[in-house]
Order: structure tokens, then sequence, then C-alpha cells
């Protein structure tokens, strides 16, 4: 499979995105939608771990099958 | 009343045309569509996106929309016109309007002015334009900066406000030019803040007021800060020389005996009005369909010019991961003038934004990751995220067509690059994106949008410099369908400043046919 068609298998699906949304628009959550702002270097560390985690989890959300919808 | 002219549409060209025509002393009947939601708009609460955000339960109605190009209170911008004002195309996809104000309604408010020789290629004579200007600049408001290195290139210095304050984002970007400016301006890019057809100063007479960075400009029009051609409209309803008809979808005209008799449909039901002059202004690509109609000429292919658009999404290291303060707008921050060796004097203009009121999941839904995790992310890269829109200049090509189908109402676009300007866009956006990262910004992705997209359409119907349409004697295009040539500015300012020229030539004839 080409490389961009894995990464758009990857994407979130539509269910999540509209629950993500739903959430976002709760004024009562508002807080777990703002910056994180905690420094260049420790917001650099923060984002390597999520690409990692990415990696880890992608081979299990390809094989089920998730994909944008 | 009989009207001396009909113009068709609402948009930011119609309303100025019809404004001028008035001056003059002519009665007016404006024909339009004008789908509109004051509803959703007037719903939104008074406050700025952040405190909405944590306070009002009723967010959702204007903060989601299906749309991918306007958000829920904007959507009626492009309401309709899929089933109305249809197009037949693999290859090019433009957003059309029936809306009060037409696109204009939707507008992003950049106000650049073209240069003279741009204008020059447009085929609208420099010399005229001086004084149209500086009366649609005193007359919307604009607000830029005159004293930065793209002034020269983008902002009138006549009665303009002061320039919007910028954000952290932008005032980082600027500093690092500062420092780089020397080298970039040798390399031909030019920094500078964006000119904006928003208030930064009150004006009382007109219940507009100043901006006041709540970041909700993408939603509502709360104080009125940014021009809408409604305002326009609005005020004119109060003229009694000024009549506007809603609901009318205009399909032909034809011309007899010195009257110009137009044909529109209102709810299935075909309606005549008559007048001494026809100034069309209902967009580019639909006036081209009326007058298509018009002259029977289906089958024939005409040209179409769409500036082409790129997409940088960019991460400003200067921000990243530092808190961002003070007051947000959620327009064109700054922009960016390149003249690129390989474009023979030409602009590309990139339109620098802040990406904040815009929403977590939107950025969440375009990351290979699971939600949970690109929220995270999205929280991460928020407060230097930098949106670079990247218009190229657009010339005639054989490849870039419009045609009326058999039907006699459905267009049919025929758009492709040439090799040539493929090249041409990718060495536009390398140059930009070297620029960029001068001054710290990281292209994370680029994202060449389709055809059309641009919103920025023009050429479909040749006129003279007057903007009469040859094969008749009174009737006019008073948007950009006349227009020879695409710069890659922002054309709305334009647009409105040359359809007053195109008004007061109009007006004059009408008032010399009298007095002989």
């Amino acid at each position: 499979m080409k490389p961009d068609r894995v990464l758009a298998r990857l994407k979130p699906s539509a269910r999540e995105i509209e629950r993500l949304a739903f959430n976002e628009t709760d004024q009562a959550r508002a807080s777990s939608f703002e910056p994180i702002t905690p420094g260049p270097v420790v917001a650099s560390l923060m984002l390597a771990a999520i690409a990692v985690a990415g990696i880890v989890c992608a081979p299990v959300r390809l094989l089920l099958g998730r994909s944008r919808k | 009343m009989i009207a001396d002219v009909i113009v068709v549409g609402s948009g930011p060209s119609a309303a100025q045309a019809a404004k001028r025509l008035v001056e003059f002393g002519l009665r007016v009947l404006m024909l339009d569509y004008g789908n509109d939601a004051p509803g959703l708009r007037d719903a939104i609460p008074d406050g700025s996106f952040e405190e909405l955000r944590r306070t009002d339960p009723g967010q959702r109605t204007y903060l989601l929309g299906l749309g991918e190009r306007f958000t829920a209170p904007r959507e009626f911008v492009e309401a309709d016109t899929a089933s109305l004002l249809p197009i037949d195309s693999q290859t090019f996809a433009p957003v059309q309007s029936l809306a009060l104000g037409g696109l204009g309604a939707g507008w992003g408010a950049g106000a650049p002015t073209f240069e003279p020789f741009e204008l020059e290629a447009v085929g609208i004579p420099p010399a005229e334009m001086d004084e149209q200007y500086d009366a649609i600049v005193a007359d919307i408001g604009v607000s830029a900066a005159c004293d930065d290195d793209t002034a020269r290139f983008v902002a009138r210095s006549n009665g303009v406000q002061l320039p919007a304050r910028l954000d952290d984002n932008a005032r980082s970007l600027l500093e690092a030019y500062a420092v780089h400016r020397k080298s970039l301006l040798t390399q031909g890019f030019a920094l500078g803040r964006a000119p904006l057809a928003m208030l930064t100063q009150a004006r009382e007479t007109s219940g507009r007021e100043a901006n006041r960075y709540e970041d909700m400009d993408f939603y509502g029009d709360a104080h009125r800060s940014i021009y809408r051609p409604r305002y326009t409209i609005d005020d004119l309803r109060k003229n009694p020389l000024f009549t506007y008809l809603a609901g009318m979808l205009v399909r032909e005209f034809e011309e007899r005996d010195g009257v110009v008799t137009v044909y529109a449909d209102r709810r299935g039901e075909r309606i005549a009005h008559s007048a001494r002059a026809l100034v069309l202004a209902a967009g580019s690509i639909n006036t081209a369909r009326i007058v298509l109609r018009s002259q029977h000429r289906a089958g024939v292919r005409v040209p179409l010019l769409c500036n082409a658009m790129s997409y940088l999404v960019c991460l400003n290291m200067r921000m990243f991961g530092r808190p961002a303060r003070g007051p947000r707008h959620s327009l064109a921050q700054l922009a960016g003038v390149y003249t690129p060796p390989h474009r023979d004097g030409e602009r590309v203009i990139a339109s620098i934004y802040s990406y904040r009121s815009l929403m977590n999941f939107r950025l969440a839904r375009e990351m290979p990751l699971p939600a949970v995790l690109g929220l995270q992310a999205a929280r991460l890269l928020a407060t230097g995220l930098t949106i670079v829109l990247v218009h190229h200049p657009e010339r005639f090509s054989a490849d870039k067509t419009l045609e009326l189908d058999a039907d006699g109402w459905t267009l049919r676009a025929h758009y492709a690059h040439s090799v040539q300007e493929r090249r041409a866009i990718d060495a536009d956006c390398r140059g930009v994106k070297r620029a960029l990262k001068r001054l710290g910004c990281v292209t994370l992705a680029q994202i060449a949008t389709r055809p059309g997209s641009s919103i920025h359409y023009a050429g479909t119907v040749p006129t003279d410099a007057n903007g009469k349409i040859p094969e008749h004697d009174r009737v006019f295009a008073a948007d950009a369908s006349g227009w020879k040539a695409l710069p890659a500015k922002g054309l709305t300012l334009t647009l409105m400043a040359n359809s007053r020229r195109i008004a007061a030539h109009v007006a004059r004839a009408l008032l010399d046919e009298v007095r002989a």
C-alpha cells in the first residue's frame, strides 16, 4: 500500500471526530481543549511521545481497518 | 418604479455600482436572490472566542457546521448554488453565491490594492483608479500600515485607519523579519501587515464599531467592524431612488430599441423588468452564464481565470510550546509579497493567519493518529500554528475555459495548468517556504487546493475598458468578468473601486442621452 494511503487510513474515523467536536463545544470541557504551553523543550518531548504512541497504535488500527468514513 | 439601471447581484461590485448610480441621481433596481441567515448570525452572544468556549451552552449552533469552506453562520453564502447554479466539471470546483452580499458575505476582508502594472494587465486604466480607490477606502473603512515593506505593493496611504493590532504569533514573525530583512528583500520577499477592510476606529455615523479582537470574525458580524456589502445595500434601501428585489434568479436579458429587459425566476414564475441599462455583477461565473444564455451561445468556450492557491501549514518555532497572550482577530495578520525571478515582475502573495478559533477537531481530523492523540498534538501546536495561503498570478490559457451546456443553464468548466504553470507554482511555494524558514517557521504540510478554491474568478466575458459588453449597447459587466488577467492579490477592493468607475461611465452616458 502506498504511504499516503496508509496515512489516510490512520486518520481518525468520522465517528471519532464527531465525538471530539461534540466534546470540544461543551463549555464544561473547554479547559481540556486549550493550548498546552510547557515551553519548547517539554512540548517537543510531548510531541515525540505522541508520535511514538501513534506509531505503536498504527498496526492495530490498520488491522482493525479503521479508516475515515 | 421604472428603473434607469438594473443591477444584477448584491456582492461587493453590485453594491458599489448601485451606490454610485444612485449618487448620480439615477433610479436603480437591484435584482438579487438574497439568501441570508440573520437568525444564526445574530444569535451569537457577545464575547470573545475563549470566553464563549468556556461559558456558552449554545455554542454548537454556530461553532459546528458541515461546510468545508465556511463556518456554520456563513454556510448561507453557498446555499442553493449546487442546484440553481449548476457547474459540470471534473477539474474545477468554484464557490458561487446566491447570498445577500454575494461572496462578500464570507469575505476574509483582505484589501490590497493593485499596482499600476497590474491594473494595466487586467485592462483597467490606472489613471482612473486613484480616485476610486480613495472613495472605496473612505466608504468601507480599511486599516493598513503605510510604513512597512509591503505598503508600496498593497496599501493605500490616503484615508486608511491604523493597522490592526498583531497577535503574539504574527509579532514574533515580524520581529524575525526585521533581523533577516536585508537578505529576504534581496530574495524578493517582503513582509508587512495585511491591509484589511476592518475598522480599527469606530465610525459612529454608520453604526460600525472598531474590531474588539474577540477572534469571532469567521462566525458573526458583531459590531459590524468588518465591511459587508449588505451594509451598503441597507443604506441604499433608505433612498427612494433605490429598489431591492430579493428572491429573483436572473436568467437572461434582451436588448431592443434602447431598452434592456431582464427575465428572472421567482418561485417558478418568470418575471420581466426593463430599464435603460443593465449592469451585471453576479460574479464572473454567473455573469458569464447569463450572458451566454442571452446570446444563445451554448457550446462556445469563453476564457476562465482563477488564481491557483497553495495552502501551507507551518509551525512558528518561536511560539511553539509558549503561551500566546493579548488580542487576536481571525483575519490575515501579515502579508508576504514575493516577487520571484521566474515571474517577470509579477507578485505572489502569502497571506499569513494564526490558527486559533477554528477548533482543534478540524486539526485532529487531518492527523494520522487516534483522535485522542491528535487532539493533544493540536493543543501543543496551537500557539505556533501558522496557516499561509499562497496565491499565484493567473493569465489566460486555452486550457482554462467555460462553456454553456446545451440545456442553456449548466456551465461546463475545463481547467488545467500547463506543465510550465505547475513548475512556476511549485517554484513560488519553494520561495515562500524558504523565506518562512528564515523567519523560524517550519512547513509541516503543503496542500495544493483544487482549482476553483481560491474564490478569485475573472475573465469570462470580454468587455471594453468601461465594462461594456461589445455585442450590446446597454449591457455592462461590473464584476471581474471583463478582466484580462488576475494578479495574485485579493481582488475585492479593486472590484469595488472598478465597479464604481464603470457605474460612473454608465451614469454619464445615460445622463448625456437625456440631455441630447
